[in-house]
C-alpha cells in the first residue's frame, strides 16, 4: 500500500520533507541502531569522515563482497568497480581508471596504500594488484576506491585516484584461520593467519600466504607462428608463484606492522625482443616495516605518524637473439628507502576542520643493472637517489548545515625537478537527506620515476632532466538515496592530462623518455546500487568516456568507449548461502597497431557458503563462464597487438577458523 | 563472539516492483549511511530512557538526569543534539567533565568517556557509585567501564559488563542486554 502510494506522488513533495538525521536516529530503538550501517572513508582526507562528506567520489568494497563474489586478487576487486579498469599483460596488472590505462605503465598513475602506507616504488611506481601485490585478500577488511586527483593530500601517484586497503585486525580472526584453494591451470594457494585481542589490548596478527599456478602449457600467438619460433606456442611458459606475509602488533595508541611479497612470473610473450618459447620470468619482491601511531588528545587534536623502512627488488631474466649468437640477459632493480610522516588534525567551532602534514621520503639505494651473464657484457649499472619532502594543509569548513567547503594544498620537493603544489578544492551540497552534490577540482602530479631518470641501456638513453606528469581533474558527483534501500550514483568528470612521460626516439635512433603526451578524458558515469538487510545486493553502472590524446584529438590506447558492470548477489539459504554473478562489459579499444580489440564481456559467478559448520567456509566459482575469447592491447615491449586473456576456469575454495 | 540479530522483516519476493518504484520515484529519502556519533548520541539516548538507577542516586524525583562528557565532545555538542529530550519525568542534562574531577564524575548518571581518555581512570573515580561509565574505546567494558561501542561489520555493536552494572545497582532491561555482547 504504502508503495503504491509513493508511486502515485509527485516526485520532490515528499522529497522536500527534510529531517535532521540526529534527530531521527534519536527515535530508533536499541534493536534498530544495531543495524544502522557506518560508511566512513580515511584515505580521502586521511580523517575519518562520512562518505558523504569526503571531497571526493568515493566507492567502499567490504570483507564479504571479497568474498562472495570470489576475488582473487586486487585486480578482481577493482575490475569490479565502477571508473576502475586493470589490463593483464600475463606479466603485470595495470590499473587505469576512468579511460586512462597507460600499457607498462605498473598502475603508477594510482596511489596504493595498505593501511596508509605508500606501496608505489620509486624505481618503477608500481602499483601491484595481482599477483605480485603484497596482501593476500583474505586479509582486507575493506578497500576505500577515492577517485579524483589526490596530489594535494598524497603528493605522487595519487593522479587518477588512491586505492587505500584497510587490513583485517587480530580481533576478527580470533583464533586461527586456514585456507586452502585449487583450481584450473593446475593452481592453488594456501593460507594460515593467527590473530587474536589478548586481554592485555595488544592485538596481533600474523599470516603467510602460498600461491603457485601452472598457467596455460599452450599458448598460441600467431605473431611468432614460424618454425623458428615454435610455430607462435609457448609451452609451460605461464607459471606463477609467490608467497607473501603480513604480520601486525597493535598495543594502544602503536602499531608495528610489516608485509612481505616475492613473486616470480613466466612471460610466455617474448616481450622486449627475448627469444619466444624460452624460459623468461620477472621476480619481483617487495617488503617493508613500519611503525606507526595514532591518538587523540584532550583538546580535541587527532596526531598520527609513521616510520617506515622499505625494500623493493625486481630482477629479469630471458634470452636474445644477438647476430653475434644467443645471450643470456639480466635485468634487474633494487631500492631501499625509508620514510617518515606525520600528521595532525582538528576541528574548530564545531565546523573547521584543520590538518597539517608532512612526510619524507629518502632512498638509500636506488640500482638499476642490465648485462649478459655469459659472454659478459655489462650495459648498466647506476645508482640513483630520490629525497622527497612533502608538506599539506587541509580544511573543511560546514558553513551551513547542507554546505561545506573543503579545500588543501601540498607542497612536494624532489631532487630530481624541484618543487611543485597541487591544490584540490570540493563543494558539498546537502540540499536535503539523502542527496548529495559535490563540485570537486584537483590538480595533481606523477614524478618521473628512477627507470625514467636514470635507465641507460641498450637501445634506450637515461634523460635526468624529465619533469612530473601534470592532471587537473574536475567532477560533479550527485548521489540520492531512494528509499531505505536503493542509492545512485550521477557523475561527470573531466581530466586534463599534460607533459605524460612516455618513450620517443631520439636522432640516434635510442629511445628516451620525454614529457610528450597529452590528453583530455571526458565522461559520464550512473550507478544504481540496492542493499537489503537478509543480505541481498544489487549493483550495476554504466560509464560512457571520450579519452583523446591532445596533440592528434585520437581515441587513446587501451580505453573502452562504454563500460557497463553489473553485480548481483543473493542469499539463497539464510545467511548461509550465496550466490553472486558479475558482469563486466567494456567495448572495443584500440591497439598500438590502430586495430581494434573487440567488446569484452565477462561473466563471473560465485557460490559462497559460511558458517554452514561452525567456522567454515566454502566458495566455488566460476570466471569467464561464457569462455568469451577477448584481447586486450599488447604494450610497445609486445609483438602482439593484442593479447588473449582467460577463457572460463574455476576455483574451490575452503577456509577455516579454529 | 556472534551478536544477536534482529529477525529479517525483508523479503526478496516483490523485488522487480521495488526495483521499477526505486527508479521512478524519490520515496521520502533516508540516508543509508550515518555518522558515527550520531548514531553513539542516540544510543545515549536510548540508555538514558531505558536503564533504571537506583532512587539514591537522584536528590528528588525532579532531579535531571546527568549526562558527563569525558573528554573531547566527538559529537560536535552532545547537549545540542539531546536537548529537549527526556528520560522518564526527567530533564536530560548534558555537562562536560574533567577526569580529574571525581566529585564532578559522581554527580553524573551517566558519563560517556572519549576516546582521549583512559577508561579505567575514570572508572576508578566512580567506583562503588551508580554511575553507568559508556566509552568509546573498544574495550571499555573490559577496563573498568560498563558499556563499550565496537564497530563491526560497519554496524556500531554493544559489550556490556553486565556483572559492573549490578554491583552498582545499576539495572540494564534486557532489551538492551539481548543486543549486546555480554562481557565479564
Amino acid at each position: 500500500m504504502a508503495l503504491s502510494c509513493a508511486v502515485l506522488l509527485p516526485v520532490f513533495s515528499v522529497a522536500r520533507v527534510r529531517a535532521e538525521s540526529p534527530e531521527r536516529l534519536l527515535n530508533l530503538s536499541i534493536a534498530e541502531l544495531g543495524s544502522v550501517k557506518i560508511d566512513t572513508v580515511y584515505g580521502a582526507s586521511k580523517v575519518t569522515e562520512k562518505l558523504s562528506d569526503a571531497p571526493s567520489s568515493v566507492t567502499l568494497i567490504i570483507r564479504e563482497e571479497i568474498a562472495r563474489f570470489g576475488y582473487r586478487t586486487l585486480a578482481d576487486i577493482l575490475r569490479s568497480a565502477r571508473s576502475f579498469d586493470v589490463t593483464y599483460d600475463r606479466n603485470y596488472s595495470y590499473t587505469g581508471v576512468r579511460g586512462f590505462t597507460s600499457l607498462g605503465d605498473y598502475g603508477s598513475r594510482t596511489l596504493l596504500l595498505v593501511d596508509g602506507h605508500r606501496m608505489n616504488d620509486p624505481i618503477f611506481d608500481t602499483a601491484a594488484v595481482g599477483t605480485e601485490g603484497l596482501l593476500d585478500v583474505d586479509l582486507i577488511e575493506r578497500v576505500e576506491l577515492i577517485r579524483g586527483a589526490g596530489s594535494a593530500i598524497y603528493g605522487s601517484n595519487a593522479f587518477f585516484g588512491v586505492i587505500n586497503i584497510i587490513t583485517r585486525s587480530g580481533a576478527s580472526v580470533n583464533g586461527v584461520e586456514g585456507s586452502a584453494s585449487g583450481g584450473s591451470l593446475d593452481t592453488y594457494s594456501g593460507r594460515i593467519t593467527l590473530g587474536k585481542k589478548l586481554s592485555n589490548g595488544v592485538d596481533y596478527l600474523l599470516s603467510a600466504t602460498t600461491y603457485a599456478s601452472e598457467g596455460h602449457s599452450r599458448l598460441f600467438y600467431r605473431e611468432f607462428n614460424s618454425p623458428a619460433t615454435n610455430r607462435g606456442f609457448a609451452l609451460n611458459q605461464d607459471g606463477d608463484r609467490y608467497w607473501s606475509m603480513l604480520g601486525k602488533l597493535s598495543y594502544g595508541d602503536f602499531t608495528l606492522q610489516s608485509g612481505y611479497v616475492t613473486r616470480e612470473k613466466d612471460i610466455p610473450t617474448g616481450s622486449y625482443g627475448s627469444v619466444f618459447n624460452l624460459p623468461n620470468s620477472t621476480t619481483d619482491s617487495r617488503g617493508y616495516v613500519e611503525l606507526r601511531y595514532a591518538h587523540e588528545t584532550e583538546a580535541g587534536w587527532a596526531l598520527a605518524g609513521r616510520v617506515h623502512y622499505d625494500i623493493y627488488d625486481y630482477s629479469g631474466g630471458a634470452c636474445y637473439d644477438y647476430d653475434t649468437g644467443r645471450v643470456h640477459n639480466d635485468d634487474s632493480a633494487r631500492a631501499r628507502w625509508w620514510g617518515a610522516e606525520a600528521t595532525a588534525s582538528r576541528t574548530f567551532f564545531n565546523t573547521f576542520r584543520f590538518s597539517l602534514g608532512t612526510e619524507i621520503r629518502k632512498s638509500t639505494e636506488l640500482r638499476q643493472r642490465n648485462y649478459d651473464t655469459s659472454p659478459f657484457a655489462n650495459y648498466l649499472d647506476v645508482n640513483g637517489e630520490q629525497l622527497v619532502l612533502g608538506t599539506y594543509a587541509d580544511g573543511r569548513w560546514e558553513m551551513t548545515k547542507s554546505l561545506s567547503l573543503s579545500a588543501g594544498v601540498r607542497w612536494d620537493h624532489y631532487n630530481s625537478f624541484g618543487t611543485t603544489v597541487n591544490p584540490r578544492a570540493a563543494l558539498v551540497w546537502k540540499p536535503r537527506e539523502g542527496s548529495t552534490v559535490k563540485l570537486i577540482y584537483g590538480e595533481a602530479f606523477r614524478a618521473p620515476n628512477s627507470y625514467q631518470l636514470d635507465y641507460t641501456g641498450p637501445g634506450q638513453r637515461a634523460n635526468p632532466s624529465l619533469q612530473p606528469e601534470t592532471i587537473r581533474s574536475y567532477e560533479a558527483v550527485a548521489e540520492q538515496a531512494f528509499g531505505t534501500h536503493w542509492h545512485g550514483t550521477v557523475s561527470l568528470f573531466r581530466n586534463e592530462i599534460a607533459g605524460l612521460i612516455d618513450t620517443e626516439e631520439n636522432l640516434r635512433g635510442d629511445f628516451i623518455f620525454a614529457n610528450s603526451g597529452d590528453a583530455r578524458v571526458n565522461g559520464i558515469e550512473a550507478e544504481i546500487e540496492g542493499k537489503w538487510d537478509n543480505g541481498m545486493m544489487v549493483r550495476a553502472s554504466y560509464t560512457r568516456q571520450d579519452a583523446v590524446s591532445g596533440m592528434t584529438g585520437e581515441r587513446l590506447v587501451n580505453s573502452p568507449k562504454n563500460v557497463v558492470k553489473a553485480h548481483v548477489s543473493a542469499p539463497l539459504y539464510r545467511d548461509k548461502l550465496f550466490g553472486s554473478v558479475e558482469l563486466l562489459y567494456a567495448s572495443d579499444r584500440v591497439t598500438l597497431g590502430n586495430h581494434r580489440t573487440g567488446d569484452a564481456w565477462l561473466l563471473n559467478a560465485t557460490l559462497y557458503s559460511h558458517e554452514i559448520a561452525p567456522g567454515l567456509e566454502l566458495s566455488a566459482s566460476v570466471y569467464n563462464v561464457l569462455d568469451r575469447k577477448f584481447n586486450t592491447p599488447g604494450g610497445a615491449e609486445h609483438l602482439q597487438d593484442g593479447i588473449q586473456q582467460d577463457g572460463r576456469s574455476f576455483r574451490v575454495k575452503l577456509s577455516h577458523r579454529f | 563472539m556472534e551478536y544477536p540479530t534482529t529477525a529479517s522483516t525483508t523479503r526478496t519476493a516483490g523485488l522487480l516492483p521495488r526495483i521499477l518504484i526505486g527508479l521512478i520515484t524519490l520515496a521520502a529519502p533516508l540516508a543509508r549511511a550515518e555518522s558515527e556519533y550520531a548514531v553513539k548520541a542516540a544510543y545515549l539516548n536510548n540508555f538514558a530512557k531505558m536503564v533504571r538507577w537506583p532512587a539514591s542516586a537522584f536528590a528528588n524525583a525532579q532531579a535531571p538526569l546527568v549526562i558527563g562528557v569525558v573528554g573531547r565532545d566527538p559529537f560536535g555538542g552532545l547537549d545540542g543534539i539531546l536537548r529537549g529530550q527526556m528520560a522518564g519525568n526527567r530533564n536530560i542534562e548534558v555537562r562536560r567533565v574533567s577526569s580529574s574531577d571525581a566529585a564532578g564524575l559522581q554527580a553524573c548518571h551517566l558519563v560517556y568517556v572519549s576516546a582521549s581518555e583512559r577508561v579505567a581512570n575514570v572508572a576508578r573515580a566512580v567506583q562503588g557509585r551508580p554511575v553507568l561509565v559508556v566509552a568509546e574505546s573498544e574495550d571499555a567494558a573490559r577496563d573498568g567501564g560498563i558499556i563499550g561501542f565496537v564497530m563491526q561489520e560497519r554496524k556500531l555493536k554493544l559489550e556490556i559488563n553486565n556483572d559492573a552494572a549490578r554491583q552498582v545497582r545499576i539495572n540494564i532491561p534486557s532489551d538492551i542486554l539481548d543486543m549486546a555482547r555480554i562481557v565479564k
